[in-house]
């Protein structure tokens, strides 16, 4: 009896909160975000070790989760309170594009490994934000942020000695009003931020394509709003806002910035007829939609591009015996909008999907998911059943110590990872209306991918908690671009050369550390440190596509609060060199100015913050990159030097 | 609160526990002037730049004042407050200049004597320059970050009254750093903070 209770409470824990319920994730809360001093939904990305980002403009960040996928096709999953949200954007996923503020955001729980949430299989990681339940009443929210980073040329800009100005970041806006009573809640939302790309490099490209004088001014508009429904008949939420993102983007078969004005739609809705219980019915429904207007440039770049998507699963959870068992269907459409002539504009995605959750002994819970998915075939993409294949066990060989084992195969068509590269196959001009040099295979094939984990958890005392990971990935049949840089000799950007190649496979190896030790609850430090190494043997491609991703990553974190209401939080943190071999040309063109090879680099950030009036004003003061080395994460991206933020809340209400 | 040898089972994590709870004792060792933000301490200064560098052969600093806020904080004190001083032009080529330091700092309070104290701590600040420019205003004013270190010796005249001597190295953190030192006088007005406002700050 004690045993199925066990498992029953194991069991819902498991179909209730799947994603904080994962026994290797690593969660990071609402007070460390906001002791951090971070402002942006991409800053998050500087706090996971496992994962690791790069931006050419400092705004825009592609992002791989512990090896799962390269920078080059985004292949991470966003989850909003369990409802998956689609915010790739034309081979792109820039997270800054989501409607919602960081400081929304109660906790993230991050998963470094495939993982199945919501009926969604998300083979490369998942990043699943918890938003903040508003607190009862009416309750208001303000927040402004702004940065300087150093190097302004001061009074010696009138003078010999004059430098290059270098611009604000942000400044980044959020209002927000919400009301909550008992069983229900909504909130509504308003994000706006800027940010100016104000490097010598990038402003020389962006002047060349921008008509008039204009400097690269990036600008987010987004509102949003969420209700909530906690009742007999269920938990429901309903998520919807709109992104208004300019202006530019850099495309690598381009060489250069496009500007671009970017609508993202989204609205979801999700829900569970009986939470908490074993048997009952749960769905989810999202549509989203990105839509890229022209705007006027000197190059004449017209994207012309929108993609309409609906997406939803429904299922039915059982319990027959000691097993937990759910069954469910889903539903992939999608639709492209474009004045060329595509041989296929829409597609639809049906499959299905099973759980299953047993314990076969006391100590040990092992889980299981199988997703099938039928894809169109055609000339352009081949493989007709996509197959998504999960098995996690969890061993608790003793009180203090979890085992995870995760296995994952995933067998993906063309049409489900959804990239650019099949879209231009079936007809759609843009790079070649904007004169890349792209060099595409007739046809696209189905990657295999095949992963495992091992991780183990020593929880030692409440204070100390250890983890510990080894990861392997080995991947078949993958599609990945490679782009050869070279000076552009009519202008200031690249004049690249990119080949898509398919069947690319290669291997690797991960290995991650992780210590926290609390020694009292004023003082919360963090030590990790994450290896990665693709294995000899794979291929040119994929060694190319890996290169970018440091091989080491090492960081210290540490918040202290010595009295109440003031915290300081320091992070510094290292990452191992990264090679860039597409930039070889341009580096040895230009004598070393786009390099090839980045250094290493140590980065500190320090906050301190100090909250006020019994909590309803906060003001921080941060500085990240305190050592003013010159950060570059990407060969063609703008260098940060030490910057400053400002931050400044007011909250109200809610009880 | 487990106990440490749950918390630190190996020798170097006993040394940091050790290190740690040994600063913790020294900063409670600290004698505490004050409850925090129990009093504010208003000054105002007169400032004079006196070092030379390659910012002055071109503008020359021109005599400036300050305010400064200064309250108990739970270990030192904090403050906050700003600096303004005109820059003249040495030569004819520049625009003349207000530079405006706006700063909130902490320090350490040592009592040398029953009248006498000796504050040191750091500034961190927004260094604004606002040239004299017919341009628009995005051109015209400019910020970078400023940081300081500062000392200065107060001699208390009566229960609220005191005069100040400090002298402060300033970075402001332009492209080509301006590196300034500022000697100031000044006099001080010590009040208790307002319940309303101490609830405010803390």
């Amino acid at each position: 009896m004690k045993h199925r209770c066990a498992f029953f409470i194991a069991a819902l824990v498991f179909a209730a909160t799947p994603a904080r319920a994962q026994t290797d994730a690593f969660v990071i809360h609402a007070a460390e975000i906001e002791a951090s001093g971070a402002t942006r939904l991409s800053d998050l990305f500087s706090m996971i070790d496992t994962w690791s980002a790069v931006s050419v403009e400092g705004y825009a960040t592609a992002a791989s989760a512990f090896g799962l996928a390269p920078y080059a096709a985004p292949a991470w999953t966003l989850f909003v309170d369990g409802l998956p949200v689609d915010l790739s954007s034309f081979g792109a996923k820039n997270l800054n594009t989501l409607p919602l503020h960081l400081l929304q955001i109660d906790s993230v729980t991050v998963i470094s490994r495939p993982v199945e949430i919501a009926g969604v299989f998300a083979p490369s990681g998942a990043l699943v934000l918890h938003t903040r339940t508003p607190g009862r009443g009416w309750s208001a929210r303000g927040h402004v942020s702004a940065g300087n980073e150093v190097g302004d040329p001061g009074p010696f800009r009138y003078t010999a000695f004059a430098s290059p100005n270098i611009d604000r970041i942000g400044p980044t806006y959020l209002a927000e009003v919400s009301y909550a009573d008992t069983g229900w809640f909504v909130r509504a939302g308003l994000k706006a931020d800027e940010h100016h790309a104000t490097d010598a490099a990038l402003d020389e490209r962006v002047r060349a394509v921008y008509v008039g004088v204009k400097k690269a001014r990036l600008f987010v508009f987004a509102p949003s709003i969420m209700l909530g429904l906690n009742g007999r008949r269920g938990r429901h939420r309903l998520f919807a806002g709109t992104t208004r993102f300019q202006d530019l983007r850099f495309f690598d078969p381009l060489g250069i910035e496009v500007p671009t004005d970017e609508h993202f739609r989204f609205a979801g809705l999700s829900g569970d007829f009986a939470p908490g219980q074993a048997s009952g019915l749960r769905y989810r429904l999202r549509f989203s939609s990105t839509d890229h207007d022209p705007r006027p440039n000197q190059r004449g770049f017209v994207l012309d591009w929108r993609q309409d998507r609906l997406r939803g699963n429904v299922e039915m959870r059982f319990a027959p015996g000691r097993a937990r068992l759910a069954l469910g269907a889903s539903l992939d459409a999608r639709r492209v909008l474009t004045t060329d002539r595509l041989s296929r504009r829409s597609i639809t995605l049906p499959g299905v999907f099973v759980r299953l959750a047993v314990r076969p002994a006391p100590a040990w819970t092992h889980r299981m998911a199988l997703h099938l998915t039928r894809a169109p075939r055609d000339a352009f993409a081949s493989g007709r059943l996509g197959f998504e294949g999960l098995a996690t066990s969890v061993l608790h060989p003793a009180p203090a110590h979890t085992f995870t084992f995760t296995l994952a195969y995933a067998v993906r068509t063309p049409n489900e990872e959804d990239t650019p590269w099949l879209w231009t196959l079936r007809g759609f001009r843009f790079f070649e209306r904007s004169g890349a040099d792209l060099g595409l295979p007739p046809f696209l094939l189905p990657s295999r991918t095949l992963t495992g984990e091992l991780s183990w958890r020593w929880r030692r005392s409440p204070a100390l908690t250890v983890d510990l990971t080894a990861a392997y990935r080995r991947f078949r049949g993958l599609t990945l671009a490679t782009t050869a840089f070279h000076l552009d000799p009519d202008g200031p950007g690249f004049a690249p050369r990119t080949v898509v190649h398919i069947g690319v496979a290669g291997q690797v190896l991960g290995a991650a550390a992780r210590v926290r030790w609390q020694p009292t609850p004023s003082l919360d430090q963090r030590f990790s440190y994450a290896f990665l190494r693709p294995v000899s043997g794979a291929n040119v491609a994929f060694r190319q596509a890996w290169a970018g991703i440091p091989g080491h990553r090492a960081s210290y974190t540490v918040r202290f609060e010595p009295v109440a209401r003031l915290s300081l939080y320091a992070r510094v943190r290292f990452e191992s060199e990264t090679l860039w071999p597409g930039f070889r040309p341009a580096d040895f063109e230009s004598g070393g100015r786009f390099p090839s090879e980045r250094p290493a680099y140590l980065m500190i950030d320090l906050s301190v913050q100090k909250r006020l009036w019994r909590d309803h004003l906060r003001v921080a003061l941060s500085f990240h990159n305190l050592t003013n080395g010159a950060y570059r994460p990407h060969p063609a991206g703008a260098v940060t030097n030490l910057t400053v933020y400002v931050h400044l809340e007011a909250r109200f209400g809610g009880r | 609160m487990p106990h440490p040898s749950f918390i630190a089972p190996w020798p170097l994590l006993r040394a940091l526990h050790a290190a740690a709870a040994a600063l913790c004792l020294c900063a409670c060792a600290l004698p505490l002037q004050a409850q925090p933000f129990e009093t504010l301490e208003l000054s105002v200064t007169g400032t004079v730049n006196v070092n030379r560098n390659l910012l002055h052969e071109f503008w020359r600093a021109e005599p400036g004042g300050g305010l400064n806020v200064t309250t108990p904080f739970y270990l030192g004190f904090a403050e906050a407050g700003g600096l303004l001083h005109r820059y003249g032009v040495q030569t004819g080529a520049v625009p003349r200049f207000d530079a405006l330091l706006v700063y909130a700092g902490w320090g350490l309070r040592l009592r040398l004597a029953p009248r006498l104290t000796w504050q040191n701590g750091f500034r961190v600040g927004n260094y604004r320059m606002m040239f004299d420019d017919d341009t628009f205003a995005g051109v015209r004013n400019e910020s970078e970050l400023a940081l300081s270190l500062h000392s200065s010796l107060s001699l208390r005249l009566s229960g609220r009254m005191a005069v100040r001597v400090s002298g402060s190295y300033t970075k402001v953190f332009t492209f080509l750093r301006l590196k300034l030192f500022h000697v100031s006088a000044g006099v001080t007005y010590r009040m208790r903070t307002p319940e309303w406002l101490r609830e405010f700050l803390r």
